[in-house]
């Protein structure tokens, strides 16, 4: 075994999240993007978005998307040490939509093999945790049907985890004014996240699975 | 070259480096962000903007980590409840008029406080092109019925919704006359309306 390598390449991972974190504080990305010192160093289990709705080709199907690794490229890849969590919660009062203190159902996605930069082709495995019952996906993170990503089905259940166009945009310059009290004018803005690539992991189930129809959602990345 | 972009080719020469040895053993199984970084939650989200608008005006407040590393469903610090109605009375005041109204300022900055989610009522439609962001938290706070599913759908504007929530109040719509915006509109590519629906990467 060359042990040298292998003790450079944690080194070489810390040059380049430090990289990151020498550039990312000074302006964020916003939504989510890079949130805070830690987040914007820990890109692979840093969320830059989430998404949820129906599909506009099949409204019964629900539709959620977790984006993370805001600085994606061809080869970037999931952490293997994180569970990637959509976790959704009925809400039982309408007036408050304060969500259940105990029901919740969940998707989590997590990922082995591959290697930083080298092999970016992951084993996805999406497990869905609904009241009505469990199933599990797992699925390649690259195929021939995507530039860079994989998908996996198996009946009314889909799921996708690959690279792809960042879909979040504003102008980062008037979101820093705006948020120390300088409203813009309305002159047209440049997105500061043109051109930007994030990791994506997207859901797809009958909403009949679910619970209840009004929901609480949100995303979780946790370290294992 | 910068000192970020010195790090970033320091980094990729080294990690390619090992990649010449023909003898090499195949990596292990452990990942190199293993080595790095701890237990335990790294982020959670919900609301657009929560963070970096809501709690901070800088991405180097101490409070985000902290905030990020909560339950979404059981935020358990007791910091943020003030940071949150400050920072909304500042937005609130940014067009020089008071636009949200006591009860429904301390019911956000409590919501905030507690938990970071999406609301999405599946029995409503979703309208892929149009604007289903916070329609229900704002109805919920100035007492109407919701006509939209909430959510979130990847092409609308939510950082315009933001703007206009925080800036001109639950009342306030993105698409009338007065809406204020950042003056972007569209991502890099829009998204597609067939799954995955985000567009292939640039």
């Amino acid at each position: 075994m060359n042990r040298t390598s292998f003790a450079l390449k944690p080194l070489a991972f810390a040059l380049a999240v430090a990289a990151v974190a020498f550039s990312a504080p000074r302006e964020t990305l916003a939504s989510d993007h890079a949130d805070g010192l830690k987040t914007a160093v820990d890109l692979g289990a840093d969320i830059t978005d989430l998404f949820a709705f129906t599909s506009p080709k099949d409204p019964n199907k629900m539709v959620l998307i977790m984006n993370v690794h805001a600085l994606s490229f061809s080869q970037s890849r999931f952490s293997n040490s994180a569970d990637y969590k959509f976790r959704i919660r009925p809400i039982e009062n309408a007036q408050t939509l304060k969500p259940s203190a105990s029901k919740e159902e969940t998707v989590v996605c997590s990922f082995a093999k591959g290697a930083f930069l080298v092999a970016p082709k992951q084993q996805a495995t999406c497990v869905f945790n609904f009241a009505s019952g469990k199933e599990t996906l797992t699925f390649d993170t690259r195929s021939d049907k995507f530039t860079a990503g994989g998908s996996g089905e198996k009946g009314d259940i889909r799921a996708f985890a690959g690279v792809r166009s960042d879909p979040w945009f504003l102008d980062l310059g008037r979101t820093v004014k705006l948020s120390n009290g300088e409203l813009a004018d309305r002159t047209p803005g440049k997105n500061g996240l043109n051109g930007s690539n994030i990791l994506s992991i997207v859901v797809e189930f009958n909403k009949s699975r679910l619970a209840s129809p009004l929901v609480a959602v949100a995303a979780q990345t946790v370290r294992k | 070259m910068n000192i970020k972009h010195l790090l970033l080719a320091l980094g990729l020469a080294l990690a390619a480096a090992p990649m010449g040895c023909a003898e090499e053993e195949p990596p292990p199984e452990e990942t190199d962000d293993d080595l790095i970084f701890g237990q335990g939650t790294v982020d959670q989200a919900g609301i657009v903007e929560s963070t970096t608008m809501m709690l901070a005006a800088l991405p180097t407040s101490s409070q985000l980590d902290q905030y990020n590393r909560e339950d979404p469903f059981k935020i358990v610090g007791t910091s943020y409840r003030a940071t949150f109605a400050d920072r909304l009375a500042q937005f609130d005041r940014a067009d020089g008029r008071v636009d949200w109204k006591t009860d429904a300022a301390a019911a956000w900055a409590d919501r905030m406080a507690s938990a970071n989610y999406l609301v999405i009522d599946t029995s409503k439609p979703c309208a892929y092109a149009g604007h289903n962001y916070l329609e229900i938290e704002r109805a919920t706070l100035t007492g109407r019925a919701y006509t939209s599913c909430g959510g979130r759908v990847p092409n609308e504007d939510a950082m315009d919704t933001t703007i206009n929530f925080l800036v001109r109040g639950p009342g306030a719509s993105v698409i009338d006359s007065n809406a204020l915006g950042d003056g972007v509109d569209q991502a890099t590519q829009k998204a597609s309306d067939t799954f995955p629906y985000l567009a292939d990467m640039n």
